[in-house]
């Protein structure tokens, strides 16, 4: 199309200079809703302890696999570690429930699920750095491969997580850090435990039962992410003082 | 969003509908106020589509109240005051003004707030089709009406 007509036809609807829109803007209390300024505000509001807590777990088992002699006994003992970095990051997720403050957070500005679903891809993004960092330092140390390395420290981290969400969707504790701290444990122990009768289970013929119970750890940490902001999205007002 | 940028939007949509500047600038400001107080929105990048929305109802709101008559005698003062081949921008905003309300709209959104089909199209309500027809349709009469005055070739 002629430019010049488009231009004109453009000036035809100039309109007079707007008098009050600097005062006007200037006065506006807006908020940049560009959704990366979203995820950084929300990133801000994660508390430090939780950054602190799971960079130091991460410097941990760096000095464990890099000081343990056997390799197989360094990568059992980091994965009995990162079901406690699941824990950090439940702990994280479930603190409005945990300070009853989930009624105050569903009237604010972002419903809760939004802001739920924003801080768990925070931590999320967060403990996937810090997991890549560990397997590409741990697979030069141990000389496994990194698929292997990933089925065996993920699984317990992944089975923490589903396990912890689950009771928090099914069950409704005043106080989810105990179970959370219980789940943890438990996955931490079994860890060390089957690792007693020998590196047996970390052999290759077992590696098939590792892909499934990964697979198996995946689906129900998706179906139990799903339950957690449905559960959030019907929260019926007031519910915990009746309760 | 960049706010600026949007507010010289909408004041100019709203003055296209009500050709009062200060009036156009009240509703501006009330679509605003509008649109970041309220809690019904979700963010699901429609933004201009709502914000022209708020203003398109509040626009029509002030019109039914006080009836606005377009003064054209304001505008031909303002055009006074441009640079260059002032007489072909009188005829083309006069050749405008001659095209049908709707007509006017889309063009108003096409070439000078720059929307595209698909946000003029959840603005209008109307189906992408129709808009690029209607937009073809206006500046088919735009250009007969400039032939007719020998201002476009």
């Amino acid at each position: 199309m002629n430019k010049k007509l488009r231009s004109q036809i453009k000036a035809a609807f100039e309109a007079p200079i707007p008098e009050r829109k600097d005062a006007f803007v200037a006065n506006l209390n807006y908020s940049d809703r560009r959704p990366w300024s979203f995820y950084i505000t929300q990133a801000s509001y994660i508390r430090k302890r939780v950054w602190i807590l799971s960079g130091a777990l991460l410097l941990f088992a760096l000095y464990i696999s890099f000081f343990c002699n056997e390799n197989i006994y360094a990568i059992c003992c980091v994965s009995a570690l990162l079901p406690f970095l699941a824990l950090i990051v439940i702990t994280e997720l479930s603190r409005s429930a945990s300070f009853h403050m989930e009624e105050l957070e569903l009237s604010c500005k972002y419903s809760l699920p939004h802001v739920i679903l924003a801080r768990m891809l925070i931590l999320g993004c967060f403990n996937l750095i810090l997991f890549l960092s560990l397997l590409l330092l741990m697979s030069g140390k141990t000389g496994d491969s990194f698929i292997r390395l990933t089925l065996y420290l993920l699984t317990p981290y992944l089975l923490t997580c589903s396990c912890s969400l689950a009771v928090m969707n099914h069950k409704n504790l005043l106080d989810y850090s105990i179970s959370n701290i219980g789940i943890a444990g438990f996955f931490s122990f079994i860890q060390l435990l089957i690792i007693l009768p020998g590196p047996t289970l970390y052999e290759n013929h077992y590696l098939s039962g590792w892909i499934l119970l990964f697979l198996f750890s995946l689906l129900l940490l998706l179906k139990e992410v799903r339950s957690f902001i449905k559960h959030k999205e019907v929260l019926q007002w007031n519910s915990l003082s009746i309760d | 969003m960049e706010l600026q940028e949007q507010y010289d939007k909408i004041y100019r949509y709203c003055y296209f509908k009500l050709r009062d500047s200060s009036l156009a600038e009240d509703i501006t400001q009330e679509t605003f106020l509008r649109f970041l107080n309220q809690n019904s929105y979700r963010d699901i990048g429609k933004e201009t589509a709502y914000l022209y929305t708020i203003a398109k109802n509040l626009c029509m709101n002030e019109y039914q109240k006080r009836k606005t008559v377009i003064s054209s005698s304001e505008e031909l003062e303002e055009i006074s005051s441009g640079q260059e081949d002032i007489e072909t921008r009188i005829a083309v905003k006069e050749a405008v003004h001659t095209l049908p309300a709707d007509l006017q709209e889309l063009l108003m959104l096409r070439f000078s707030n720059e929307l595209s089909l698909q946000e003029i199209t959840r603005i209008t309500g109307i189906s992408r089709f129709a808009v690029y027809r209607k937009i073809n349709l206006a500046m088919k009469q735009l250009k007969q009406s400039l032939r007719k005055e020998d201002f476009y070739e």
